[in-house]
């Protein structure tokens, strides 16, 4: 039997899905909302009765205000707000870049992105006569390489498309990409390390 | 040109995403058993949602960052998962008033008239939006084959709807949207209300809510059973069930 309290009885989702489907159809919620100082003055004991009824109501029914308050709540408690779901803290979870240059209609250069946490850096490089093919790889650059080995990380450009996945060692992983041409960095790229990886 | 430096993810921005994509895994693809979608493509989702926030973020708007950007990160999750999910299953209420709105076009038809949508309005007592809504859903719904048995997609429920990126597919989302929110209506309280969202959107910890609330744990704790279970029994009366709701 669990011992946290904050243990509920697992149902069979249908509320948890009926009010993520009701979160994602609000959008930004109802105007106006609560600053970000008022959050802040409430988000303490008896902040509830603090609020007037027009404040209550909106956050009844804001998902966003009430994202807000809620990590505030934990933060006046004094609460980590960071979740970790792997094993060792220290190995990241993810990450992203940005290429220096709009990369729509493909790749056709090499690409060095560094990763916005300035753990990783991502290469692109295209194979000399057939420039639509090339290697992706990815090294750490601001972590040690222990931190790394073993552990599986997907890189995905903007449209999602998987550029490598691959098992990180010596801090270093590689991998051929046939089709450089469809690569889409418009928006960046984004990095994550498989949950169920250990290290090897 | 992208000439912004990047700013490396905050901590609460990390766990938003952590946190969603877990929940939206645990609730809709660990229980599917040919899921195709795994944490890590819905924590890169959350990644995209959470850019886009930053790029389109306005403080003038007056929402606070992080609510903003958690409901990119969470509306690109949930398009996603919706994308890759094969079929959708029409709560009954709603395939009942498709079939009720093919009966009047059929009687109308019958009786010499147009099955305009005022004209089905009259017959069927609805408002000329609801005709409107239902119309957009009946177009593209089919009834599974009987011998489908395998298929996660036959249902006895009733009938599946096969496109998922499609403006049925949104008239299915919206009308699910409306009946929970009609549910959360009636609920007993704003207090009530605010503690079920918080626990099961936010996984706000029972002791945060107790300070809030200046009440105690075991209240709370009553208070987001009692909240679930309402809801659970309103949506119920509205016909729909967990395999509704994507």
């Amino acid at each position: 039997m669990s011992t946290d309290p904050d243990n509920t009885e697992p149902g069979d989702g249908t509320v948890e899905r009926a009010l993520l489907n009701w979160a994602v159809a609000q959008g930004d919620g109802p105007a106006p909302h609560l600053s970000a100082d008022r959050l802040g003055e409430l988000a303490g004991s008896g902040g509830w009765s603090l609020a007037a009824p027009e404040e209550q109501d909106h956050l009844s029914k804001c998902p966003a205000c009430l994202t807000t308050l809620s990590d505030l709540l934990a933060k006046d408690a004094g609460e980590s707000t960071r979740v970790i779901p792997f094993p060792k803290k220290s190995r990241p979870v993810m990450d992203y870049g940005l290429t220096e240059a709009a990369s729509t209609g493909g790749v056709r250069g090499p690409v060095t992105s560094h990763s916005a946490g300035g753990d990783f850096i991502l290469r692109i490089l295209p194979e000399k006569g057939r420039p639509e093919r090339g290697l992706v790889t990815l090294e750490t650059a601001g972590i040690t390489a222990a931190d790394t080995d073993g552990i599986e990380y997907t890189v995905k450009d903007s449209a999602g498309n998987i550029l490598l996945r691959a098992t990180l060692r010596a801090g270093r992983a590689a991998a051929r990409f046939e089709h450089l041409p469809n690569i889409d960095l418009s928006r960046g790229w984004t990095l994550t390390a498989t949950q169920d990886s250990e290290p090897g | 040109m992208i000439n912004e430096l990047p700013r490396a993810l905050s901590d609460e921005e990390h766990k938003l995403i952590s946190s969603f994509a877990q929940r939206i895994h645990r609730l809709y693809v660990a229980r599917s058993l040919n899921s195709v979608v795994s944490v890590e493509d819905l924590i890169h989702c959350g990644i995209v949602g959470l850019l886009e926030a930053r790029r389109t973020y306005k403080a003038a708007a007056g929402v606070p960052f992080l609510g903003y950007a958690s409901q990119r990160i969470r509306g690109e999750m949930m398009d996603f998962v919706r994308r890759k999910v094969a079929t959708v299953h029409i709560p009954q209420l709603q395939w009942d008033r498709v079939r009720a709105m093919r009966d009047a076009e059929s009687e109308l038809v019958g009786e010499g008239a147009q099955a305009t949508p005022s004209a089905l309005a009259r017959r069927l007592g609805w408002t000329s939006k609801e005709v409107a809504e239902v119309k957009q859903l009946s177009p593209r719904l089919e009834t599974p084959a009987p011998d489908r048995s395998d298929d996660l997609a036959s249902s006895p429920k009733g009938p599946v709807l096969r496109s998922n990126d499609s403006p049925e597919r949104h008239a299915t989302d919206e009308e699910a949207a409306r009946l929970v929110q009609e549910c959360l209506d009636g609920l007993e309280s704003v207090e009530l209300r605010t503690v079920l969202i918080a626990r099961v959107l936010h996984d706000t910890k029972l002791k945060d809510l107790a300070k809030f609330f200046d009440r105690s744990m075991e209240r709370i704790r009553q208070m987001e059973n009692q909240a679930k279970k309402r809801l659970k029994e309103c949506l119920e009366s509205k016909g729909i069930a967990s395999d509704d709701l994507y």
